[in-house]
């Protein structure tokens, strides 16, 4: 039996495992069932109801080129990036990470009314500007329109390259720079080396990472609501809303139509993980001392490009919409802060920022506890447990946010629960902060478990039994030992959680009642009723919050006590110089 | 005319204080045939050297030339040069195998064939190969189904089956264990027998440099400081830091007298004779641990430390103003308790003074 193997059957009884895992299965799964039972009773009249349904094969053809279209642009950017990145090295390489992962932190509604605000067919500012050259002068409309597929596609896919990114980046730290060498001297050429030996072996994390984006992308919902509402370019998740947030509803017929997306959901997963366990034969024979050997400047070039091409335009969009009395004003009058004012003196407005904040605040208190519990039973335990866990934590994931929403409201709003809370406290569940919370929780919690647990996996769980042997409980070694080593990890993941409550829009649309809107949802009104200066106005809100959760990221990275950032940037440097040197 | 010629190669890397020589007008020339170490801890430039002529690194100044083929040149009026690694003809051994994961053994050996153009041949010749290092049972299987000693004869096999007029030894044991170590280190010794490649081979193992090598050149902060056969190496080290390296004992003396016949040096550890005369006042002596006789003598300043029982021989070590050495006595001498005070003494031939 190997050190870590004794060690982990130390933990392999943590007596709370399994009510554990029983709590979050029912937390995740309990929505999905409720989804599921009611189209099931009478199945085949909905289905002939669904085929009825206008423009049924229209919307799934655009499902898939939403989907495949999105998933593939995210995807090759996001090897270009990952590629520059990870041949950079210091400063430039921590850079430009850090440049890759911005789009996540901008909320989705932001970015989407940012670049309509430029690329509206009439009153767009850069379609404007674009009219002034001498090549479009001619034309009243354009030359682009945001309201067409392509555009959907488009900048679906810009706000789904981080999370490619993060795994071709992982995939290719991966692989030994020396494999590289060893191609180089047995006679290949640089661009041989790329095509014969780097791609070749980041298959396996480029399927990996294109099927996770392609589930993102078939649930994606802000852009094609946004955009392809006003002519009508409808996708599921569109179809879904029409058919549940808007009246007339239809709950039974949207839940049949959301049968399939959760069916591929589950496969996706499922063959996921099976992928995750069958990689031994790609591990690499050695672990490689980090790549990122050249410091060529043009490697920044890429990235520069995706900044200022495809992060920043949105967000000056914002800009000069808040800034000006209408949408279409004139540019180069003086700043107005009037759209601001009129934010923070509506009731409503207010209401749903002190809300936003609220919610996600609370929710990420309890996804951070079920994170770290989590991260514990997965990576300490061995067993079955760990595994069922495992897999209910990441289906939140691949299935669509809006979904959820449903099932939670299925669940939470019509379901036995809410008449026993209702005899309860004497107040209904549906239009209650509670069931905002409860999809919060459910939806950002696989985000905030992958970040905690890769901070655990480097951490030798000999720490925690030493701790155990020197007289602290297994609790006592959690608290003293575990989570003092894993703060910067906790905090990160923790402000990760919290931005992604913030910007929920997909679920949040659903179950929120008169006295519960959020940001994203008056947001979401106000763009309908085309009050634009507001919408940027609390766009921009909506990314000054997710600033604040960055620097406080920032400050904790910057740690005071300074053993960790000894641990990280110095000894990366005296690491790299040794290595070279010997 | 010598095979591989290296002139005044010189590396550095920025850092906040100043560039840090790597390597520092290293000049070397091997013969065809041979087999040359270079030895040294880490950091004394040895794998630089090596990545500078696979061409994996780009030096600021210097020349490397392989026959009439030159490789590299830069700086002092010399044309610049600078192949690419895949135009140079080489072969090298990694210290982490560097096999690729995603061939099969029998495709990751066929590669350099491949690159040259040479498909036909290319499975036959690399299961010539893979019998050399006795690993063509293995052909068909991935290298994360084989153990770490498999894998670097593997990576030994594609080294050499592109016949390269050189090939590169980058540490390419130290990743294996003792035993597999030996066995794998006397195999390469015999391949060289019946092969007679040239090769250049990276280590800070003074044991496999002796028995490898036919040549040994010991670095130091990015310099040679001697280079010669193993024995000359051994047995009359140029500098004390070489006579360390290998093992000797390295001590201050003040010279007492120096007369024609010869001169006596004070030690804290007895006075050594020698015949050389003209000695400086203070001198470094080093002998190698076999070579001290030890003998029991009242009011020394040096004692034993420790005794350790080897079989074979005695370890002693012994201690005397703060200084220790070592000193192994075969089975047969007489035996020291542990605190005695004794004398050494040194054979004149045995001594090497700097």
């Amino acid at each position: 039996m190997s050190l870590i193997q004794r060690a982990k059957s130390q933990w392999a009884q943590l007596s709370w495992a399994p009510l554990f895992a029983l709590f979050i299965s029912f937390l995740v799964i309990y929505p999905i069932v409720e989804l599921i039972r009611p189209p099931i009773s009478n199945f085949w009249e909905l289905l002939q109801e669904a085929i009825e349904m206008p423009r049924l094969g229209a919307i799934l053809w655009r499902t898939t080129w939403l989907a495949c279209g999105s998933m593939t642009l995210a995807t090759l950017i996001a090897l270009v990036l990952a590629w520059c990145r990870s041949n950079l090295f210091g400063r430039w390489g921590a850079t430009a990470q850090i440049v890759a992962m911005v789009p996540l932190v901008i909320p989705p509604l932001a970015g989407v009314t940012g670049w309509a605000f430029l690329f509206s067919p009439n009153v767009g500012y850069l379609n404007v500007a674009l009219r002034e050259l001498p090549f479009f002068t001619d034309i009243m409309e354009g030359p682009f329109d945001v309201y067409t597929l392509p555009w959907i596609i488009g900048i679906t896919a810009i706000y789904l390259i981080p999370y490619a990114f993060v795994f071709i980046q992982a995939g290719l730290a991966n692989i030994d720079p020396r494999l590289e060498d060893a191609a180089r001297t047995s006679g290949s050429s640089w661009w041989g080396v790329q095509c014969r030996i780097v791609l070749p072996l980041l298959r396996p994390s480029l399927i990996y990472g294109g099927s996770v984006v392609a589930l993102l992308a078939l649930g994606q919902f802000t852009a094609p609501l946004l955009l392809g509402r006003s002519k009508g370019i409808d996708v599921i998740t569109t179809q879904l809303y029409r058919l549940t947030g808007t009246t007339p509803t239809n709950f039974p017929l949207a839940e049949l139509i959301a049968l399939p997306v959760l069916l591929l959901a589950l496969v996706g997963v499922v063959v996921q993980r099976k992928l995750l366990g069958n990689q031994n034969r790609f591990s690499m024979a050695s672990k490689g001392i980090g790549r990122g050997r050249s410091q060529n400047r043009w490697l920044l070039l890429p990235i520069a490009l995706y900044c200022f091409l495809l992060v920043i335009p949105p967000l000056i969009g914002l800009l000069l919409v808040a800034g000006t009395p209408f949408w279409g004003a004139p540019i180069g009058t003086s700043w107005e802060w009037t759209a601001f004012t009129e934010v923070f003196s509506s009731q409503l407005m207010k209401q749903a920022i002190f809300n936003s904040l609220q919610y996600s605040l609370i929710a990420t208190c309890i996804c951070i506890v079920i994170c770290l519990c989590t991260a514990l039973v997965t990576l300490r335990t061995t067993g079955r447990v760990k595994v069922i866990l495992d897999f209910v934590i990441n289906l939140p994931i691949a299935i669509p946010a809006i979904l959820f929403g449903m099932g939670v409201f299925a669940t939470y709003a019509l379901g036995p629960i809410t008449l026993w809370f209702k005899s309860v406290t004497g107040y209904p569940l549906y239009g209650s902060g509670i069931i905002i919370i409860l999809s919060y929780v459910i939806l950002v919690l696989p985000h905030g478990t992958r970040l905690v647990m890769s901070g655990m996996t480097q951490i030798d769980p000999k720490l925690e039994t030493a701790a155990m042997v020197f007289g602290s409980s297994q609790t006592g070694s959690v608290i003293r030992i575990l989570v003092p080593l894993l703060r910067r990890n906790l905090v990160g993941s923790a402000m990760l959680m919290f931005i992604l409550c913030s910007h929920e829009f997909a679920a949040s649309v659903l179950l929120i009642g008169p006295e519960t809107q959020v940001m994203s949802t008056v947001l979401y009104g106000q763009w309908d009723t085309g009050t634009y200066p507001q919408v940027a106005a609390l766009a921009l809100i909506m990314v000054a919050i997710a600033l604040v959760g960055l620097a406080v990221i920032a400050v904790f990275d910057g740690d005071r006590i300074g053993y960790r950032r000894k641990g990280s940037i110095a000894k990366f440097f005296s690491r790299r110089q040794s290595v070279e040197l010997s | 005319m010598s095979y591989l010629e290296i002139e005044s190669l010189t590396v550095t890397y920025p850092s906040q204080s100043g560039d840090i020589y790597a390597l520092k007008d290293l000049s070397l020339s091997l013969a065809e045939g041979s087999l040359t170490v270079l030895l040294g801890e880490s950091g004394c430039g040895k794998s630089t050297a090596l990545n500078a002529i696979a061409g994996l690194s780009t030096p600021e100044q210097g020349s490397i030339r392989i026959g009439s083929q030159v490789l590299f040149s830069c700086g002092q009026g010399r044309p610049k040069i600078h192949l690419a690694p895949n135009e140079r003809g080489l072969g090298m051994v990694f210290q982490s195998y560097a096999l690729w994961p995603h061939l099969s053994i029998v495709d990751n050996v066929a590669y350099p064939i491949r690159r040259k153009g040479d498909s036909l041949t290319a499975v036959e010749q690399s299961m010539a190969a893979l019998m050399m290092v006795r690993c063509d049972h293995l052909a068909h299987r991935f290298p994360g189904e084989l153990s770490g000693g498999q894998q670097q004869r593997i990576a030994l096999a594609r080294a050499i089956v592109g016949r390269p007029q050189l090939l590169l030894f980058d540490e390419p044991l130290s990743n294996l264990d003792a035993g597999l170590r030996r066995s794998l280190r006397d195999e390469l010794s015999k391949l060289h027998q019946e092969f007679g490649f040239t090769g250049i081979y990276v280590t800070h193992d003074q044991s496999e440099a002796l028995a490898l090598g036919t040549n040994i050149a010991v670095m130091q902060d990015g310099k040679i400081l001697q280079m010669g056969s193993p024995a000359q190496i051994y047995q009359s080290p140029s500098h004390a830091y070489v006579a360390q390296f290998f093992g000797a004992n390295v001590i201050e003396g003040v010279t007492l007298t120096g007369s024609d016949t010869g001169s006596r040096i004070q030690t804290p550890f007895g006075i050594f004779k020698t015949h050389r005369v003209g000695l400086e006042p203070n001198v470094t002596v080093s002998f190698a641990p076999h070579a001290a006789r030890i003998v029991a003598v009242d009011h020394s300043s040096a004692s034993l430390s420790s005794v350790v029982y080897l079989g074979s021989h005695h370890d002693y070590r012994i201690e005397s103003q703060g200084i220790e050495i070592l000193v192994t006595q075969p089975v047969g001498h007489p035996v020291f308790a542990k605190g005695t005070q004794v004398e050494i003494e040194v054979n004149d031939d045995m001594l090497h003074i700097f």
